[in-house]
This record gives C-alpha cells, structure tokens and sequence, in this order.
C-alpha cells in the first residue's frame, strides 16, 4: 500500500484562491490514467512534427495530486471576461504563454480549479520543451498555492516525475527551478 | 525610433516576455542576455516587473522564481543591478503608498525574497 503521504507529501490547502477560480474547472480537465497517459504520449510525439512544433512550445498544462492520489491535469486555461448579460460563453480557452501576452493580463484557472479550491498534496506544471534541439517532456512542482510555503523534497520530486513517466511512458525531466 | 532603437525595444519586449513563460529553452536565451547585455536584460526584467505592478492581481511565486533563478544562476552583478531595481522602485511611487501588501509592493519584495536565495 502506498504512503501517499511520505511518498508525495501531506494534503494542504491552497494558500490563496483568486475570485474567479471559485466553482469553476479547466473545460479540458483529466484523471491522468493509461488513457490520458497514451493521448499525452500521442500529443508529444505530433507536437514533434514541424507543423505543431512552435504551437505546442507556447502551451502548458497544469496538474495537481488531491488527497486520494489522483493527478488531475489540463491545460492551462484563461476565464473569458464576463459579458454585461452574464457569465463567459466561450470556456476552455487555453493560456498562450510568451507572447504577447503578461500573465497579469489573464484570468488563468490555477491550480486550485483542478481540486475544486480544496487540498492537493503535490502540483505542477507538465510542458514540452526542446532539449538539445529535440522535444521533451518536463515536469516542475512550481505551484505557488501548494508548493511554495512546503516545498516537496526531493524524493517526493522524484517520485512525481516517476510517476509520470511512467504514465506518459516517455521520459519526463525534472524542471528544479 | 531608428532601426537600431526599433530592433532594441522589440528584442527587450521578447526578453520580457520570456520571463513570464520561463521554460528551459527560454531560461536559456535569458541567461544568455544577461551575460552579453545585461544593460538590456534589466530593462527587460523592469518591464515585467511594472505589469505585474500595476495589475489586479498577481502570482508572487511567478515573480519569486525568477530572483531566485537570477540569484543561482545569472552573474553576480546581475543579482546586484535587480536588487537595486527592486529596492528603488520600492521606495517611490506606490500608487497605493501607505497600504499594506498591495500588488506593487508585493511585486517587488517577490522578486527581492527569489534574489536573497543562496547562488548554487
């Protein structure tokens, strides 16, 4: 039996919740299971092709482990603004990093949304980025809400880009800043 | 604006930009501009700096990362010039001088807390 605990850390709350992040989640939100595991595989093996390299290297995905063990993940998605006669009908837009945008100028879905704002134990981004001019898998716990006041050890890094290499079954590298 | 000052601003707003995504590949292009043009390098980091500043909200950690990555990596002069940076815009014009934690403050001691990491 795993100790969730030891192995990726102690459930927390979400040190901070932004107003717009309250009872809404990514549209593109997944358990990360062997199948979410294949279409990641899948998705950086075509990100490869020179046709969709440039796009995928402008996107990101967000993951978090909620109390269970569970890895939630999805792309890093902005809120549309309201409109004056309600809520956003447009959903799932995913946040283009670089440019042109700051990332002051968007409402992104942090990493609370794919927890419903509750407690997660380990979170992160999950990018392709090239590496000696091939594209590879990399994984960080670089959540400001759950892990930036407990920081993950280590091991409990390790364990976590374990764990998606062995879900994605591609090698994932470990991004420590 | 010349060519020359038109190429400069443009690849200075890249620079910027760069900061805010902050992948390996681009923390290399960012390494690489601060050990070759550092001059343009902190102009690029105080333009980042003053979005966050004057925005509604703000990812302290996103700004955090940054110094620290800075502190461990970049030249020493580089962790001196941003903390200078960081340190002056603190001291003049707040827009909400007197509040508490207000998001330009919180800017600017984000970044100064990422630069006072130990350089590896």
């Amino acid at each position: 039996m795993i100790d969730y605990d030891s192995r990726f850390g102690l459930p927390r709350p979400p040190t901070s919740i932004q107003p717009w992040e309250h009872d809404v989640a990514p549209v593109s939100k997944v358990l990360l299971d062997v199948d979410s595991g294949k279409a990641l595989k899948d998705y950086g093996q075509v990100a490869s092709s020179a046709l969709f390299r440039a796009a995928a290297k402008c996107f990101l995905f967000i993951w978090a482990m909620d109390i269970d063990g569970a890895v939630h993940v999805a792309f890093e998605e902005v809120l549309p603004p309201e409109t004056s006669s309600g809520p956003p009908l447009l959903c799932g837009h995913p946040r283009r990093r670089r440019f042109p945008a700051h990332p002051a100028a968007e409402k992104k879905l942090g990493h609370p949304t794919l927890v419903s704002c509750g407690n997660a134990r380990i979170a992160g981004e999950l990018f392709l980025d090239e590496c000696d001019r091939k594209l590879m898998w990399y994984i960080n716990v670089a959540s400001g809400r759950y892990c930036r006041d407990m920081q993950p050890t280590p091991d409990q890094c390790e364990a976590v880009r374990h764990y998606f290499e062995t879900m994605i079954d591609e090698t994932v590298i470990l991004d420590e800043i | 604006m010349n060519m020359n000052t038109q190429m400069s601003a443009r690849h200075m707003n890249d620079l910027a930009c760069l900061f805010g995504s902050f992948k390996p590949s681009e923390r290399n292009l960012l390494l690489g501009a601060a050990t070759t043009a550092p001059s343009k390098f902190v102009h690029a980091l105080e333009a980042f700096l003053g979005e966050w500043a004057s925005a509604g909200w703000i990812e302290e950690y996103n700004i955090e990362r940054v110094g620290k990555w800075i502190a461990k990596n970049c030249p020493a002069d580089m962790t001196i010039r941003a903390k200078t940076l960081a340190e002056t815009k603190l001291v003049a014009n707040d827009p909400a001088d007197g509040l508490a934690d207000s998001v330009y403050t919180l800017t600017y001691k984000s970044l100064l807390a990422g630069l006072s990491f130990p350089k590896s």
